[in-house]
């Protein structure tokens, strides 16, 4: 039961944390990011812990949640710090609601049933995440004895020298002698939290009532659902990056100190889980440099937002380089270059991957597309950043997969099917919360609203 | 929040939390989605997928095999990859370091059990090598990769190929086998 109890106690000091840097958020903002802030504070100090020669285990481990879950709960309660419930707190019932809450707890007990009940089947799962957290678990080190065996290709290798917050995460799990959960018990934890905090969010602007319908379309969006039973690394990653985005572009609007906060603790802990997420951080100081020129302010947040970004992206290709000593290869072209047929062949794919029979996505892309015409003059005048960083982090993320060597890295179609359609979870969210929240949207909604509540 | 016209919309307050829906218009409202949600799921082939696969198929699957241990599960999946994981697995002790024929003899028609063929399997080091860690694994394929190979424990024997490796004659050789180079006395587990 060790898990339970690190998934508890890590739970415990990342909702005190946010509570004490962002007092004024909702209880279920605090809830929901609480996981995902303490896991990335877990792996951050098993780095530490990794440079100074500190065995990982789950002592030290523990001892690690142990001295700053006591620490802020002194703080906490030597300041009197408490949360206040608010209006923005409560959540409206009604029948219709409740309806929504109980098939997502239906789906939820599904997709969890089969999570716990296969073991790790994933093939990128047994050769590399879930291999190298028993790794961790048993030698108490990141610099574990795989790197001192040979490697069929550099992809085997690759998946070793991911950035770590999916192999703690699962390592975690291995870390008791007879496991009762196996390691996809973190994932559910991690899309629990991703589902409180985006309904939060979006009841930051709509009603409950919708925000709870479009919470359920974002988290059936059929391949993305699929992967909470997957042990892999991609669902963690769209959860960090698109919560760190969504929290940027409320920073934009309402420049609250503490979006700004949450927004960059989680764009680093998304880099903490895959180095693509840098991407990103480029999207992300496009739309802040935009509002740079446009308010002729916050200079100071581009620069810090994207500093952090490069300097973890960085700083964990030099710990790979030169603490482990592990080089994968070079998959992509380090120029420009320009290649009209794999250009085309690489956007028709993407396209028909995105749209073709809504298989993957569901009603995910139509419905942005349909919803981003309707407000596109809108869009165009106001400048709003959220439909601009979804097409700007699409296009950024899909030209990664011009820049790969295919040469090296193997077949565009192969790569594309696999890797790229997994990595678009990361604008799932974002898509529908641009869906909920466009102006288009609010006034639709505001008429439901006014024929419902009338 | 902040109000402000040029970015995201702010949801009306009053409408959110002083006035409550009428029962009826609840009711309307919970058919409406209701239906809508019925027709998304039936006619869409992603989210039909979902249901009907993802969460159906699987949920039955699972309620009628309750109790199928982690060997069973994995053989479920894996089939005899799994299968014969598990009989190395019991029979060489954790420190173990297994020679393993080539990986292409798992594929070769020959081969005495029908190992996966496409992505993962026995006939995959490192894919293996999740199973039985700790012990270290060294296929015959990989032999010039090494920069140091540790000394072999254990020979894993099919088709007649790893019998020459061990330090003793074996009196009944098997198509799959796991055997010390060393003779000992200890009677392998029986095969799954």
């Amino acid at each position: 039961m060790i898990i339970i109890a690190f998934l508890i106690s890590i739970l415990a000091v990342g909702t005190l944390a946010v509570h004490v840097w962002a007092q004024s958020i909702t209880l279920l903002e605090k809830l929901g990011l609480g996981l995902l802030i303490g896991l990335g504070y877990v792996t951050i100090m098993c780095v530490c812990m990794e440079l100074i020669h500190i065995p990982i285990n789950a002592g030290t481990i523990g001892l690690c949640v142990a001295i700053p879950l006591t620490a802020l709960s002194y703080y906490l309660y030597k300041n009197k710090i408490t949360h206040t419930i608010t209006d923005h707190d409560k959540v409206q019932l009604s029948i219709p609601f409740v309806l929504m809450l109980a098939f997502l707890i239906y789906i939820w007990y599904g997709i969890s049933y089969k999570a716990l009940y296969w073991p790790v089947a994933e093939y990128d799962s047994i050769t590399g995440y879930d291999l190298h957290a028993k790794m961790i678990a048993r030698e108490g080190t990141l610099k574990t004895s795989i790197f001192t065996y040979p490697y069929h290709s550099s992809y085997d290798l690759a998946r070793f020298i991911y950035p770590p917050l999916t192999t703690v995460m699962f390592s975690l799990s291995y870390m008791e002698i007879d496991p009762i959960f196996n390691t996809k018990i973190m994932m559910l934890g991690l899309a629990l939290s991703f589902i409180i905090t985006f309904f939060a969010l979006l009841r930051k602007y709509i009603s409950d009532l919708w925000a709870m319908f479009f919470t359920i379309f974002t988290i059936i969006t059929p391949e993305m659902f699929s992967h909470i039973s997957l042990a892999l690394t991609n669902l963690p990653n769209a959860i960090y990056t698109s919560l760190a985005l969504l929290y940027l572009v409320i920073w934009l609007q309402d420049k609250k100190r503490e979006h700004f906060i949450i927004a960059i603790v989680l764009l680093s802990i998304s880099l903490l889980s895959r180095s693509d997420s840098i991407v990103y951080v480029l999207a992300s100081a496009l739309v802040i440099g935009i509002d740079c020129i446009k308010t002729r302010k916050y200079w100071i947040p581009l620069v810090v937002y994207t500093m952090v970004g490069f300097a973890l992206f960085i700083g964990w290709n030099m710990y790979v380089k030169y603490y482990i000593g592990a080089n994968a290869g070079d998959f992509f072209v380090k120029t420009l270059f320009w290649d009209s047929e794999k250009f085309t062949k690489i956007f028709s794919k993407a396209g028909g991957l995105m749209l073709g029979d809504g298989l993957l996505y569901g009603l995910t892309f139509y419905t942005f597309l349909i919803i981003l015409a309707l407000n596109f003059k809108d869009i165009v005048l106001q400048i709003r950043y959220l439909p601009i960083l979804c097409i700007v982090a699409w296009l950024l993320y899909t030209l990664l997969y011009y820049q790969i060597d295919y040469s090296f890295a193997g077949s565009i179609d192969a790569y594309l099917n696999a890797s790229y359609k997994r990595g678009l979870f990361n604008i799932v969210p974002l898509c529908w919360y641009f869906v909920a929240t466009s102006k288009f949207s609010q006034i639709m909604l505001e008429k439901a609203n006014t024929f419902l509540y009338k | 929040m902040e109000k402000n016209k040029k970015s995201l919309p702010v949801k009306d307050i009053k409408i959110n939390e002083a006035k409550k829906m009428p029962f009826v218009k609840q009711i309307l409202c919970t058919v409406a989605i209701a239906l809508l949600l019925l027709a998304v799921f039936k006619e869409n082939k992603g989210y039909n997928w979902l249901w009907n696969d993802l969460i159906h198929e699987n949920l039955k699957f699972i309620n009628k095999n309750k109790n199928l241990n982690y060997t069973e599960k994995m053989q479920a999946k894996f089939g005899a990859d799994a299968a014969l994981i598990e009989y190395i697995k019991k029979n060489t002790p954790d420190n173990a370091v297994i020679a393993f024929p080539a990986g292409d003899s798992f594929l070769s028609a020959n081969a005495p059990y029908k190992f996966i063929q496409g992505l993962g399997g026995i006939k995959v080091r490192v894919w293996t090598q999740n199973f039985l860690y700790p012990r270290t694994l060294v296929y015959e394929h990989e032999l010039k990769k090494w920069k140091n190979i540790p000394q072999i424990t254990h020979v894993v024997c099919m088709n007649g190929w790893g019998y020459d490796q061990l330090e003793y004659e074996v009196q009944t050789r098997n198509s799959f086998d796991v055997l010390p180079v060393k003779y000992t006395n200890r009677q392998n587990l029986p095969m799954p």
